[in-house]
């Protein structure tokens, strides 16, 4: 059992190592920005430190729930800097370029092969599909929002987003572990 | 067009938005209210949660600044070294927590997901406040929406954060749990997952909202299955209103 008490820095520190990485790419991917980015990881793992939470490994991934304490702070981040709009088409491999990968353990090397081939099952989608997806997980949209933005009626929004998730369900979820795809160890 | 098709016609649109997170408050709690009564969209929901969960796997894999750790283990061991030291006076005022309460706990939040839920046991069941030199919590009466629900509740609210007292909750339904909401102001009213917990043999536990609460419009309790999700998949039982 994984712990994090609010007397147990190390275990939070084990936490941080095994999850700040996915935390800090996920924050950046949404802000776009590396300081926000960094705030945000900050602010999400304090916000877990102090909560002090425990986690019971044997019934779940602790990732899953990293990350959506991470999306919901950086959804929050992007929402607060009224300017600071998501990019509707983040070019991940270019980041891929500026941050040359130090593939320093077999864990990581494997997580980035994970990323790479998620990121090429969701360039199969249908661009349509795979914008709307992009637009609402990682933009913070809502389907209205994104109908407005794009020009198009409620129905097709939300028609693409089923399309979307049914493919990629049946491509990468089904392929791939809970723990692979997410724990990632 | 058979019945089912056009269940699907239906509903299976608005299913895929709301996993997605993708609703307006006005839709994401028809459609939650849709989803608790349909054995057939439940499923779809949990059907398709894996497809949400793996997309920040597909985001880049960047390093953190050596800084970030840095900072955050700073604050983290100070914290730690106060709150180990019985007499060490804090740095900042805020809340502490008492040790857990015999019979009843609090969860932390989880995702939904094919049985990759998570499940994160509060260290602490009910936790009391001792320093509010500080800050003035405000009260809220947490109410059940249904007239022959005896349930009630009392959130405790200081700053981002709170605390959650029900009372005469029903035992929750084999493999299910209790689950707190945050629901914001803005955002489109976007309903965030908060705390997972279950009751004593009263109905009663103390239950921690750690953050989300700094201009939030309502606190809502959920019957969840085990682990928690990451949308209700339920009608609000006890709501309490902050505005």
């Amino acid at each position: 059992m994984a712990v994090v008490d609010r007397k147990q820095a190390a275990a939070f520190e084990v936490l941080y190592d095994r999850h700040g990485g996915a935390a800090y790419s996920l924050a950046y991917r949404i802000v776009g920005d590396r300081l926000a980015a960094e705030d945000v990881t900050q602010e999400a793992f304090l916000s877990i430190w102090r909560s002090n939470a425990r986690f019971d490994r044997a019934r779940g991934s602790v990732r899953s729930w990293v990350l959506s304490v991470v999306r919901n702070r950086a959804i929050d981040a992007l929402r607060r800097g009224a300017g600071n709009a998501p990019k509707l088409d983040h070019d991940d491999e270019s980041v891929i370029e500026a941050e040359p990968a130090e593939e320093r353990t077999e864990t990581e090397a494997l997580r980035r092969e994970t990323s790479r081939e998620l990121q090429g099952a969701l360039r199969e989608l249908p661009d349509d599909q795979s914008q709307v997806i992009r637009l609402a997980y990682f933009g913070g949209f809502s389907h209205s929002e994104i109908a407005e933005m794009l020009g198009m009626p409620l129905g097709t929004v939300k028609g693409r987003m089923r399309l979307g998730l049914e493919k990629i369900r049946v491509q990468l979820a089904e392929a791939l572990t809970p723990e692979s795809a997410l724990e990632g160890t | 067009m058979s019945e089912r098709t056009s269940h699907a016609d239906t509903w299976h649109d608005d299913v895929a938005a709301y996993v997605l997170d993708a609703l307006d408050e006005r839709e994401a709690h028809r459609v939650a209210e849709h989803v608790a009564g349909c054995e057939s969209c439940r499923e779809r929901v949990r059907w398709l949660t894996p497809a949400v969960d793996v997309l920040p796997a597909s985001v880049t894999p960047l390093d953190p600044p050596p800084e970030l750790r840095s900072r955050l283990m700073e604050i983290v061991e100070r914290e730690a070294a106060e709150e180990t030291s019985a007499s060490a006076p804090a740095a900042k005022p805020r809340r502490r927590f008492s040790l857990p309460v015999f019979g009843s706990f609090a969860l932390r939040p989880a995702l939904a997901g094919f049985g990759i839920a998570l499940l994160l046991v509060a260290g602490v069941a009910g936790y009391a406040l001792r320093d509010r030199e500080s800050t003035q919590p405000a009260t809220f009466a947490a109410t059940p929406t249904s007239e022959r629900s005896i349930a009630s509740g009392e959130l405790e609210v200081d700053g981002d954060e709170g605390s959650l007292q029900v009372s005469n909750l029903p035992a929750p339904r084999r493999d299910e749990v209790y689950q707190a909401w945050v629901q914001h102001t803005g955002h489109n009213g976007r309903i965030v997952p908060s705390s997972v917990f279950v009751v004593d043999d009263e109905g009663t536990s103390e239950v921690s909202i750690p953050h989300g609460l700094d201009g939030a419009a309502r606190v809502m309790v959920t019957r969840e299955p085990e682990g928690g999700s990451e949308k209700p998949t339920e009608s609000a039982l006890l709501v309490a209103e902050l505005e």
